[in-house]
């Protein structure tokens, strides 16, 4: 796959001092959707905005399709730069139409050719029948589509989206993901998206950056990053997780909750002392007097429960489970790793 | 949008609504009485009246009104506008000192401007005066009539136009400027197909605020010998006391300033103007001038000078000359008092006032309390001349105890100045969240006690500068006061009006320093309160998408 994006060594700190991306460098491919996962304030919003041109790097390159957007001698204005956004709260021109903000961005182009992008793009986003509405007679989830069409009707060559759901409910959220997914797969359309919902990023995307503190910390298939993170940190990032401590025994680990097999051998000697992550799936429980842990609180979720154990070794861990009634707050289980699972380990 | 929602319908106790209703149809009858009389007068007069009204000088009065109006409303919008995108937006040298300063000519009321220029380029001005004395110039440039009332009007209006531009600039979504550069849209383009289309009912309602003040002068076009729509209705009135002619030509003068609101009306169009999405504000991005730095910086300067410098100036260099002239200092502290006790005392009931109306056009909306809204606004239409008038016809009927006595005198005042006040309250109280009532309510707070203890506190800035902009403009109000002022009762206005009118420039310039000092405490009040909005402070905290 060609590379569509690369950004190298980018830097933006700003005036009071905040550094809000640290030496960052980031491909994207073509074609690909790329999720930059982060906390709020870790710098991603920025990420998009100096890739946009609406905010101006201290150092670093950025060059997009073979020409370069940014560096020491460049820097080509944002309106030039041929790429798209959509925003965390979708700036919908409010005094156009539907039809006139999606045209906005096209008026350059010949009649005809305006007609069948506004047409194709109002289809692929299903919002036909709003082309007169202004948008503040449309719900979120119409705004959102009509932002999205509004930007994909000059066929960017790169889509930036800042949170796009963020402003949906739940049950709206879910759906649009499916939903944008497909038009961009769709379209082709080599896409950043922005978002601090684990779900989101691994759901939509083909890659996930991980970032934290201004800086990338990982960027891998959404299943990769799970399964194989390389820090605590990433562990913690890339879903629920605890540590527990252990020493390395050949191919697994003695812990309190007994052996647990590596997922990669021979990377610490033997005996070294490491902490393990264990993610709610990975235990089973059953009630057991001289169990290695006790439940000291639950909650319930619907589908499942979720249990925090205390182990022997005073270690607290969180087991998901398909039981509700049969294990109580106080009782005594024995916490064994479910069939099939390894798992990784860092050094203290 | 808040202002879209229309507010849960409280079901509070049955009599406070009602109450609500009294008082405000009390009022709205208030505020209605004087068209009702113009409007009877009119229609009641002779034949020669109707005679006199349908001659060929009528249409050249309402041209020459509408024109002054028209013309006064674009030079403030091309003085205003720039000077608002300048003052928020961009790196101008000295933004914060011309922020305050571009405000400041709005202590000036027109008529002292008129007579400041006038004492200062009239024909026995300072100016040419000298110029006479020293090389025996006898040329006076001919300041008289259209071009002195543009130029005076326009330098101490376009701060109306400012204002609204200002707060339309600062609640400007940046976001939207953003999406419209990564469409392809350069900064210059962006300004002129987002920015400007989106601040152009601001820039709409400040001209034609401009306009009605312009239409409904009286100080100054007497001064600078204009001879419009109110001077010919005082004229009309005082010359001729013929109440008859009078009240048609401010019937008329209504209509006029009816369309100029109707125009309004159109020329917004439709389209919801204000911020359609949540998401947290992103700070304004700051335009770098480059190379028009210098010639930002002048314009600034230059708009200062004329509207603020020189008129300060003058009235300096005729402060020094006072000394030459024996001063009546009683009669200054006198009219000074009373001035002060009037302008608060109008003020503070105003603000109680708006109260209940406030609390009745946004949280109960029904086609009454819209009607009742719109009847409070007339007095936008009427200038005060009209409504002054109207209301000796009823203290003249009434007879002794009412006529000529304080009380007509803050009743007229509270006529006129109740749109002005409701306006801020009304403002702050569609800003104020329903839900923090409703959840007040909900927590066993009864309707009354929430009012008192959670909607007042909030809408405090709200009362603060309806208090501040009724008390700045009742201290300038000229023609109101001189017509229905008790004839013991002297005020600021008055002393300034009648030595500036006898030439007495010197005299007139104690009282005018007093009154533009006085003026500037509650300027600042509003500045201040204008400039925490600036900052970002909102009372909306939650969307209604």
């Amino acid at each position: 796959m060609t590379n569509i994006m690369t950004c190298t060594n980018l830097k933006k700190s700003f005036e009071n001092g905040y550094v809000a991306i640290n030496d960052l460098s980031l491909t994207l491919r073509k074609g690909e959707i790329l999720s930059i996962l982060g906390p709020s304030g870790c710098g991603k919003t920025t990420l998009l905005r100096l890739i946009a041109g609406l905010e101006i790097p201290n150092t670093g390159s950025i060059v997009l399709n073979g020409e370069t957007l940014f560096d020491s001698k460049h820097n080509v204005p944002s309106h030039k730069r041929g790429l798209g956004m959509v925003f965390q709260e979708y700036a919908l021109f409010p005094h156009l139409t539907v039809s006139k903000n999606i045209l906005f961005g096209i008026s350059q182009m010949p009649e005809k050719e305006k007609t069948e992008r506004l047409a194709y793009v109002s289809d692929i986003t299903k919002i036909n029948e709003l082309a007169e509405r202004y948008p503040s007679e449309l719900s979120g989830g119409q705004q959102q589509r009509v932002a999205l069409a509004r930007t994909l009707a000059r066929n960017p060559t790169l889509l930036l989206m800042d949170e796009p759901f963020s402003n949906l409910d739940s049950s709206l959220r879910a759906s649009m993901r499916i939903e944008v997914k497909d038009i961009l797969k769709q379209s082709g359309t080599s896409t950043v998206f922005v978002t601090h919902d684990k779900e989101e990023a691994f759901s939509i995307s083909d890659r996930v950056g991980i970032m934290a503190e201004g800086k990338l910390e990982q960027i891998d298939p959404p299943d990769k990053l799970y399964f194989w993170p390389e820090s605590k940190k990433i562990a913690t990032l890339s879903g629920a997780c605890d540590f527990i401590t252990g020493n390395i025994n050949s191919n697994s680990v003695s812990t309190a909750l007994g052996q647990l097999p590596l997922r990669l051998a021979g990377v610490f000697e033997n005996g070294t002392p490491v902490e393990v992550a264990v993610r709610p799936n990975d235990f089973s429980m059953t009630p057991d007097k001289n169990g290695n842990g006790v439940v000291i609180d639950k909650q319930f979720m619907g589908d499942d429960t979720i249990f925090m154990v205390r182990t022997t070794n005073n270690d607290i861990i969180h087991c998901k489970h398909k039981t509700h009634t049969t294990l109580f707050k106080g009782i005594k289980v024995t916490v064994s790793p479910s069939p099939y699972i390894t798992f990784n380990v860092f050094k203290q | 949008m808040l202002n879209n929602i229309k507010s849960v319908t409280h079901s509070l106790e049955k009599n406070t609504t009602f109450s609500l209703k009294v008082i405000s149809l009390l009022l709205a009858a208030f505020a209605a009485t004087p068209l009702f009389i113009l409007l009877y007068q009119a229609t009641t007069t002779s034949v020669e009246n109707w005679a006199w009204i349908s001659r060929w000088n009528t249409l050249i009065i309402i041209s020459r009104s509408v024109m002054l109006a028209i013309s006064v409303a674009l030079l403030s919008c091309f003085i205003a506008v720039p000077l608002a995108w300048l003052t928020t937006r961009t790196d101008l040298p000295l933004r914060k000192m011309w922020q305050i300063l571009t405000v400041l000519p709005l202590v000036i009321p027109s008529y002292i401007g008129a007579y400041l220029f006038i004492s200062a380029i009239g024909p026995k001005g300072l100016i040419f005066h000298r110029l006479d004395q020293i090389m025996d110039i006898q040329y006076f440039p001919n300041l008289y009539g259209f071009d002195g009332c543009l130029i005076i009007l326009s330098l101490l209006n376009y701060p109306y136009v400012l204002l609204t531009v200002r707060g339309a600039i600062n609640e400007l979504d940046p976001s939207l400027e953003d999406a419209a550069h990564t469409l392809g849209f350069s900064k210059i383009k962006t300004f002129t197909r987002i920015t400007l289309p989106l601040i152009k009912p601001a820039i709409i309602s400040g001209a034609i605020l401009v306009a009605l003040y312009t239409l409904s002068d009286f100080g100054a076009v007497s001064i600078l010998r204009y001879k419009t729509f109110t001077w010919s209705i005082f004229n009309q009135y005082n010359a001729s006391f013929n109440q008859g002619t009078a009240a048609m030509l401010s019937s008329l003068l209504f209509l006029v300033a009816s369309a100029f609101l109707f125009t309004e009306v159109i020329l917004k169009g439709k389209g919801d103007y204000f911020r359609t999405s949540t998401g947290s504000a992103r700070r304004q991005k700051v335009t770098e001038l480059g190379n028009w730095r210098i010639p930002s910086f002048l314009f600034c300067a230059l708009i200062v000078l004329c509207s603020l410098l020189i008129p300060v100036t003058i009235l300096i260099y005729w402060l020094i000359r006072v000394s030459d002239t024996v001063v009546p200092f009683g009669q200054l502290i006198d009219s000074t008092f009373n001035s002060v006790l009037l302008s608060s005392s109008t003020a503070i009931a105003i603000t109680i006032l708006v109260i209940p109306v406030g609390i009745l056009i946004t949280s109960h909306r029904s086609i009454m309390s819209t009607w009742l809204e719109r009847t409070y606004f007339t007095s936008y239409a009427l200038p005060s001349i009209a409504v002054s008038l109207a209301l000796v016809v009823v203290g003249i009927k009434l007879g002794k105890p009412i006529y000529q006595s304080h009380f007509i005198l803050i009743t007229g005042l509270i006529i006129l100045f109740l749109p002005t006040g409701l306006s801020p309250i009304k403002i702050a109280l569609l800003q104020v969240n329903p839900l923090t009532k409703e959840s007040a309510l909900t927590l066993g707070r009864g309707y009354i006690h929430t009012t008192l203890s959670v909607t007042l506190p909030l809408i405090k800035r709200g009362l603060g500068m309806s208090f501040a902009i009724v008390f700045l403009v009742t201290m300038k109000e000229l023609p109101a006061i001189m017509i229905l002022s008790p004839l013991d009762f002297n005020t600021l206005t008055m002393s300034i009006w009648s030595y500036s009118t006898e030439a007495f420039f010197a005299q007139a310039s104690i009282p005018a320093l007093m009154l533009i000092l006085i003026s500037t405490a509650p300027l600042a009040i509003i500045m201040g309160f204008s400039s925490e909005n600036l900052q970002g402070i909102n009372y909306r905290t939650s969307d209604y998408d």
